[in-house]
């Protein structure tokens, strides 16, 4: 049995050729192994099955705490790569600054205190529909830079992360984390299967930040249970992340108007919102907590969207094909106010070239410029904060609604 | 409704300073979003107590309409300019919402009792305003950026943050001792001896007292020569208060300053 520890110990990889100390290091980035062989992991009691590139270091053992699986596996490096198989889903974000935190610490235990830590790249996409993020730090000690890699995705309810504590091998570790994760299955747990899904990559300045998955499933009596999980990772300086993991989860009519909804939201893994909506006697109820106190709260409004409802109006609106006609939809945004409807005004532009359909969104002070399909569904878009410019990309989708 | 915009507008509004992104100690405090900034060659700042400026900004009309108590000259398409001394000394007598507890601002929940009764114990029963400003800024012991747009209870029961809950616990505490307060958000400029000038959004406090408002900043403090250029106060401190002022914040966000000139005042 085994914590969540590092496995190996530390040095840095700084050869003793006539290069310079950075033309070394960046020649060790950029090392890559030869192809890998894919072989079958399984663990029966901790109920997963999946592939891998390279091999098993040390038997699968389970966490001394029973929250997921530990697997070591050898990639040819001098270090292994070490993956966790969570029983539960974690907050992707969150999970990737906790983890960095606990890496640097072991380090410092070991080699000393670190001088610098410094991203070197976040990745936000997904495989195969399940929602990913990455990040890499480049981390000063002793003089000398060493390297550190880190990736988390949810599969069905699950996450599994891996960490591969090594210089370079960028690529490799990213084909190994993409076998185990397009490949996992959990034969004994039965998978609901959403009849829509998709997920949206969020970049700013063109950098992947953040990712948010949408899944639609069949409920009770004709009803529709909804889902999205939004998670962000702005970078606030050079050594700062700050993360932000969101969780809708909505009951709405198969007509698209909310029955009830949760509204779950942590930052920097820290919950910072818990909210319940209910239909009440003269509108709507919220409570829960928010920013760590009790909140309770009631409001008019007879009628709200459900995220499904949006996508329905919107297709209904390009598919009329006027331009210039717009419509109001009154949702439930408790980051805009928690105990009201906030109302958008949906606007189609006009037909693109490539059959898409301009649609801009005015919600409050943020206008979105939007490309949706002729299904209702947003496939692009861009909103501006001043100077800073954020875009979304959708970059997986299974199904229809 | 595009539920990612929303997302990251909240996440803008709660950090303020998320993306362009870089702050520094300077030995002074917190900076946060930095602007691009210049200085024509002919001006020194070294000493100056008023500076001539071009502020390039979203809305000039709005941002002029902000900075009250300063010689607004030109207001163009694209830019402001002005005339902008430490501070702009506004005229306007508090009201009810810079008295009462509300959700940003929370002084009657227990995190801020606490302090606030730690402060008069230290600092005793009417504490002036320099000395709360002091004692927040030793209160809160984790600098860093790791905290969203907390509220005050968040802060007194965290310790931790950035100028924005800097602000805020200051606003809160003032208030639980009867002094009227607000949070304001906006720019200043900060003029290091060694490593050059520098524009950074920030958040600091007002707090009215002896008939009039001052400026109360506890995450910048400092012998450093700082000029401010408010944006926009919190008028909604309500449980949705960080996307309520996002519009206030775009079209008060300035983009580029000039420094066209600077004087010192007459002795």
């Amino acid at each position: 049995m085994r914590g969540i520890v590092l496995l190996v110990t530390f040095g840095l990889l700084v050869g003793c050729s006539a290069r310079t100390a950075p033309q070394r290091f960046a020649d060790q980035l950029a090392v890559e192994t030869g192809d890998l062989v894919s072989r079958p992991l399984e663990s029966v009691e901790a109920d997963f099955a999946t592939r891998i590139l390279g091999k098993l270091a040390l038997p699968i053992e389970i966490l001394e705490d029973g929250s997921g699986t530990s697997v070591v596996i050898d990639i040819g490096t001098p270090r292994s790569v070490e993956c966790f198989f969570f029983a539960d889903e974690l907050d992707l974000a969150a999970a990737l600054i906790d983890y960095s935190k606990l890496a640097f610490e072991e380090f410092s235990s070991q080699l000393g205190a670190i001088e610098k830590t410094q991203v070197s790249e976040v990745e936000a996409g997904a495989i195969d529909g399940a929602p990913m993020f990455s990040v890499e730090w480049i981390y000063t000690v002793g003089g000398g830079n060493g390297h550190l890699k880190h990736r988390v995705a949810s599969v069905a309810d699950r996450s599994v992360y891996c960490r591969h504590l090594e210089t370079g091998y960028r690529k490799t570790f990213a084909r190994l984390f993409e076998e185990i994760v397009r490949n996992l299955r959990y034969p004994s747990t039965p998978r609901r299967k959403p009849f829509y899904e998709s997920v949206v990559r969020v970049l700013f300045s063109k950098r992947p930040v953040g990712v948010e998955r949408t899944a639609f499933y069949e409920h009770d009596e004709g009803d529709v249970r909804l889902e999205r999980s939004s998670h962000l990772l702005l970078p606030v300086d050079g050594q700062t992340l700050m993360a932000s993991d969101i969780v809708d989860v909505q009951f709405s009519t198969r007509e698209g108007m909310l029955i009830n909804a949760v509204h779950v939201q942590s930052e920097n893994g820290g919950l910072t919102a818990n909210l319940a909506l209910d239909p009440s006697d003269n509108g709507w109820k919220v409570y829960g907590m928010l920013q760590e106190k009790e909140f309770a709260s009631e409001f008019t409004g007879s009628r709200i969207h459900s995220m499904l409802g949006d996508g329905k109006a919107v297709r209904q609106l390009v598919q009329k094909g006027e331009a210039g006609a717009s419509i109001e939809l009154g949702s439930w945004l408790p980051e805009v106010s928690p105990a009201a409807v906030t109302t958008g005004v949906v606007k189609m532009k006009g037909k693109r070239d490539d059959g898409h359909y301009n649609v801009d969104v005015s919600v409050g002070p943020l206008l979105v410029r939007t490309i949706v399909d002729d299904q209702g569904e947003t496939v692009a878009g861009q909103t501006k904060f001043g100077q800073l410019e954020f875009e979304m990309v959708q970059i997986f989708q299974r199904g229809r609604f | 409704m595009p539920s990612w915009a929303v997302r990251v507008a909240a996440a803008l509004a709660i950090t303020v300073a998320t993306a362009t992104l870089a702050w520094s100690t300077e030995g002074v405090g917190l900076y946060l979003h930095v602007l691009p900034f210049s200085v024509q060659a002919d001006v020194s700042l070294h000493g100056a107590s008023h500076l001539r400026l071009v502020l390039y900004a979203q809305d000039p009309t709005y941002l002029a309409s902000t900075i009250l108590g300063w010689d607004v000259g030109i207001v163009r398409e694209d830019r402001l300019e002005v005339e902008i001394g430490r501070y702009p000394m506004r005229d306007v007598a508090p009201s009810q919402i810079h008295r009462a507890a509300s959700f940003l601002v929370d002084f009657d929940e227990e995190p801020v009792v606490t302090v606030a009764r730690q402060a008069a114990k230290d600092l005793g029963a009417r504490p002036s305003r320099e000395a709360l400003t002091g004692f927040v800024a030793d209160y809160i012991t984790d600098k860093s950026l790791g905290r969203g747009n907390d509220v005050a209870s968040q802060v007194a029961r965290h310790r931790s943050g950035d100028c924005t809950e800097h602000a805020v616990l200051l606003a809160a505490l003032a208030r639980s001792f009867g002094l009227p307060s607000k949070v304001v958000h906006g720019t200043v400029i900060g003029v290091p001896s060694q490593s050059g000038a520098g524009a950074y959004g920030h958040a600091w406090t007002e707090i009215f007292d002896d008939g009039r408002w001052h400026l109360a900043d506890a995450a910048l403090r400092g012998p450093t020569p700082v000029f401010y250029i408010p944006s926009f106060e919190y008028v909604d401190e309500g449980p949705g208060y960080g996307i309520a002022h996002l519009e206030r914040m775009i079209r008060g966000s300035i983009s580029k300053i000039e420094v066209t000139g600077a004087r010192r005042a007459v002795p």
